[in-house]
C-alpha cells in the first residue's frame, strides 16, 4: 500500500532520518516510537505529503506521493495532527463534515458517514454544540471523528490518545485495531503498553538518525528500548512492559 | 447554525430600506407617491436611485472583501480598511484625481486594483516567511495603512484648494458620485457567484491552512482566488465611494453570529447585510442635517464602533 525507499529527512540541516526503506501493507498497524524531538511527527507529516523530503521516494498505490493531486492524496491518506488550534465557531457535525471534503458523494451518503463517525466517537449528544464549547478530550474526539469520516486507505495518527480518558483510550485502540483490517494505520505514541497489545509493526527512533523497523516482537526488545530511551530501564518498568515479549 | 434561513427576512429588509431611501432626503417623498405618481421621477431616477444602487453594491462589495480577507489572514480583526488595502487603492486613485487626469472608469478601477493587489500581496509575503504571525501581520497591515494615510495627506496638502474638500469627502466615504451605475453591481453579482464556488474550501480554510491542506484543499489556488477577489472588490468599492471603514469589519461578524462558519450562507448573507447597512447609513447621512450631506463613513463608524466592541466582549 505504501512503499518507502531510501527516505532521508532533515529539518534545519539536522538529519533526522537516513535511508529508511520499508513497505506498509493493508492490515498492518504500525507504531512510531522515539524520544521527544526525534523526528516522529516530521516523519508522519512527510508520509502525509505535507513535508518535503530531501532524498528517496514514497509511493502510495504505485504512485509517487508528491505527484498526487490534493484530492486524491486526501482520499488515500488522512492525518490526525498532534495539536490543533480551534477558535472557530462551528458545530461538531460541521467540523466532522470537513473530513468528507475530498469525496464527491451525495449529501445523504456523506451525512450517514459523518453521523456514524460521530456515534463511534460517542459524540452523538454534542452534534449541534459549538466546538468552542468542548473540553480538550471532546475536541480530540471530534478530530478523530473527522479522520474516521475521511475514510482514507492510510491513516496517520499523531498521539491519538492524548487528552482521552483511560476507558476511551482502550475503546479507541480496539476500534483502530478493527479498522486496520482494511486499512494501514501508522500511529505515533509514547504508550508502550498499547503498542505491545495492539500494533503489528514498529518504527523506532534510536537516536543519531538511526531507525529500527520491523515486526513488533522483533524490535520491541529490552535492549532496543534501553537504546531508544538512553537510560537503563527501572526494574519495575521492565517487568510490566516486557512481560509479553 | 440555526435552521431558519435569514435570507428572506433580509431581502425584505433590503426592500424596505430601498423604499425608505427613496422617500427620505432633503425633500421628503411619501411612499404612496413613489409608487403611484410620476411627479418625482426626476429626483428619484436621476438622484436617489443611482445613489441607492451605489450604496447597495459598495456595501455588498466591502462586506464580502472583509469576509474574504478575514479568512485569508486568519484574523477576525482584519478588513480592507484596517489592512491598508483600501488605502492603497485610494492613494493612487487620489493621485490621479489630484493630477487632474480623467481616466475611463475601468482604467481608474484597474490602477486601484493593482495597488490593492500589490499592497495585500506584500503583506502576505511578509507573513509567508514564518517570521511573522497573524497578530503581527495585522499590525503590519495597520502600519502600512498609516503610510497610505501619510501619502494621502501629502496629496491633499499639495492639491489646489478648490478640489481639497471633495477629495476629503471622498476619503471619508461618499456615495454621491454615482456616475457609473452598473459596473459595481455586475462586479458584485459575478464576483459573489465566483467566490460562492469556493464555499467549501473557505469553510475548511477558516479552520487553518494546515487543516485545509491535509483535508485535500488546494490552498495556494484558493488563497490566490481570495487575494484577487478581495483586491477587485476593494478597488471597485473605493473607486465608487472612497474609503469606508467598519462595514467590512463588522458585517461578516454579524453574519457569522447568524449562521456560523458556513460560507455557502455567509457569502449571500454578508453581501445582503452589507448592502442594507450601507444603504441605511447613507440615508441617515443625507437626511440628519439636510440639506447638508455628511460623509457616509461617519455613520458606519458610529454604527460600527459600538457593535464591534459589543461583539468583542461577547466573544471573550
Amino acid at each position: 500500500m505504501m512503499e518507502i525507499k531510501d527516505l532521508s529527512l532533515s529539518v534545519d540541516e539536522q538529519i533526522l532520518l537516513f535511508d529508511l526503506s520499508l513497505t506498509i501493507k493493508k492490515g498492518e498497524f504500525w507504531a512510531i516510537l522515539g524520544k521527544n524531538g526525534a523526528g516522529k511527527t516530521t516523519l508522519l507529516h512527510t508520509l502525509a505529503g505535507l513535508h518535503n523530503y530531501s532524498k528517496g521516494s514514497i509511493k502510495i498505490g504505485g504512485f509517487e506521493l508528491n505527484s498526487l493531486n490534493f484530492l486524491t492524496r486526501a482520499q488515500q491518506i488522512s492525518l490526525l495532527p498532534q495539536i490543533q488550534e480551534s477558535s472557530l465557531n462551528c458545530s461538531v457535525q460541521q467540523a466532522v463534515s470537513y473530513g468528507r471534503y475530498a469525496w464527491h458523494k451525495s449529501d445523504t451518503a456523506n451525512l450517514e458517514i459523518i453521523n456514524q463517525a460521530i456515534q463511534e466517537m460517542e459524540l452523538s449528544d454534542l452534534t449541534q454544540k459549538s466546538i468552542q464549547a468542548l473540553s480538550g478530550g471532546e475536541l480530540r474526539k471530534v478530530e478523530i471523528a473527522t479522520i474516521l469520516a475521511q475514510d482514507s486507505a492510510v491513516m496517520l495518527l499523531d498521539e491519538p490518545l492524548n487528552h482521552l480518558d483511560l476507558a476511551f483510550r482502550y475503546k479507541l485502540m480496539q476500534k483502530l485495531k478493527g479498522l486496520s483490517q482494511n486499512k494501514a494505520i501508522i500511529m505515533v505514541t509514547h504508550d508502550i503498553q498499547y503498542v505491545q497489545q495492539y500494533c503489528s509493526h514498529i518504527i523506532m527512533f534510536c537516536g543519531e538518525s538511526r531507525v529500527l523497523t520491523g515486526k513488533i516482537n522483533d524490535v520491541l526488545t529490552e535492549k532496543n528500548l534501553t537504546k531508544m530511551l538512553g537510560i537503563e530501564l527501572p526494574a519495575t518498568l521492565k517487568e510490566s512492559l516486557l512481560k509479553n515479549i | 447554525m440555526k435552521k431558519v434561513s435569514a435570507i428572506p427576512f433580509l431581502l425584505m429588509a433590503l426592500i424596505l430600506s430601498i423604499l425608505l431611501a427613496l422617500s427620505m432626503g432633503s425633500h421628503y417623498i411619501p411612499f404612496t407617491e413613489i409608487l403611484f405618481s410620476n411627479k418625482w421621477s426626476e429626483i428619484i431616477l436621476s438622484i436617489r436611485l443611482p445613489r441607492i444602487v451605489n450604496a447597495i453594491s459598495v456595501g455588498g462589495l466591502l462586506s464580502l472583501a472583509g469576509l474574504l480577507v478575514q479568512n485569508l489572514v486568519k484574523n477576525p480583526l482584519a478588513d480592507p480598511y484596517i489592512l491598508g488595502i483600501s488605502g492603497a487603492s485610494a492613494s493612487v486613485q487620489l493621485a490621479v484625481i489630484a493630477l487632474g487626469v480623467t481616466l475611463p472608469f475601468w482604467l481608474f478601477v484597474t490602477i486601484g486594483f493593482i495597488a490593492a493587489l500589490l499592497s495585500l500581496g506584500f503583506l502576505l509575503l511578509l507573513s509567508s516567511k514564518r517570521t511573522i504571525n497573524t497578530q503581527n501581520l495585522l499590525l503590519s497591515g495597520v502600519v502600512i495603512a498609516f503610510a497610505y494615510g501619510a501619502i494621502i495627506s501629502m496629496i491633499l496638502t499639495l492639491s489646489p484648494a478648490a478640489s481639497t474638500k471633495s477629495m476629503l469627502f471622498w476619503l471619508m466615504g461618499d456615495l454621491s458620485y454615482s456616475t457609473t451605475l452598473f459596473y459595481p453591481i455586475i462586479v458584485l453579482v459575478v464576483g459573489s457567484i465566483g467566490v460562492y464556488k469556493y464555499h467549501r474550501e473557505l469553510d475548511l480554510l477558516a479552520r487553518g491552512e494546515f487543516f485545509a491542506l491535509k483535508s485535500g484543499v488546494n490552498v495556494k489556488k484558493t488563497n490566490l482566488v481570495i487575494l484577487l477577489t478581495t483586491s477587485v472588490f476593494t478597488a471597485v468599492a473605493v473607486s465608487m465611494a472612497g474609503t469606508i471603514g467598519f462595514v467590512g469589519l463588522v458585517v461578516p461578524h454579524l453574519a457569522r453570529l447568524l449562521v456560523g462558519n458556513v460560507h455557502a450562507r455567509l457569502i449571500p448573507l454578508s453581501a445582503l447585510i452589507g448592502a442594507i447597512v450601507l444603504l441605511l447609513a447613507d440615508t441617515l447621512a443625507r437626511t440628519v442635517v439636510a440639506p447638508i450631506q455628511l460623509p457616509v463613513g461617519v455613520f458606519t463608524a458610529f454604527f460600527g464602533v459600538p457593535v464591534f466592541i459589543y461583539l468583542l466582549r461577547k466573544r471573550t
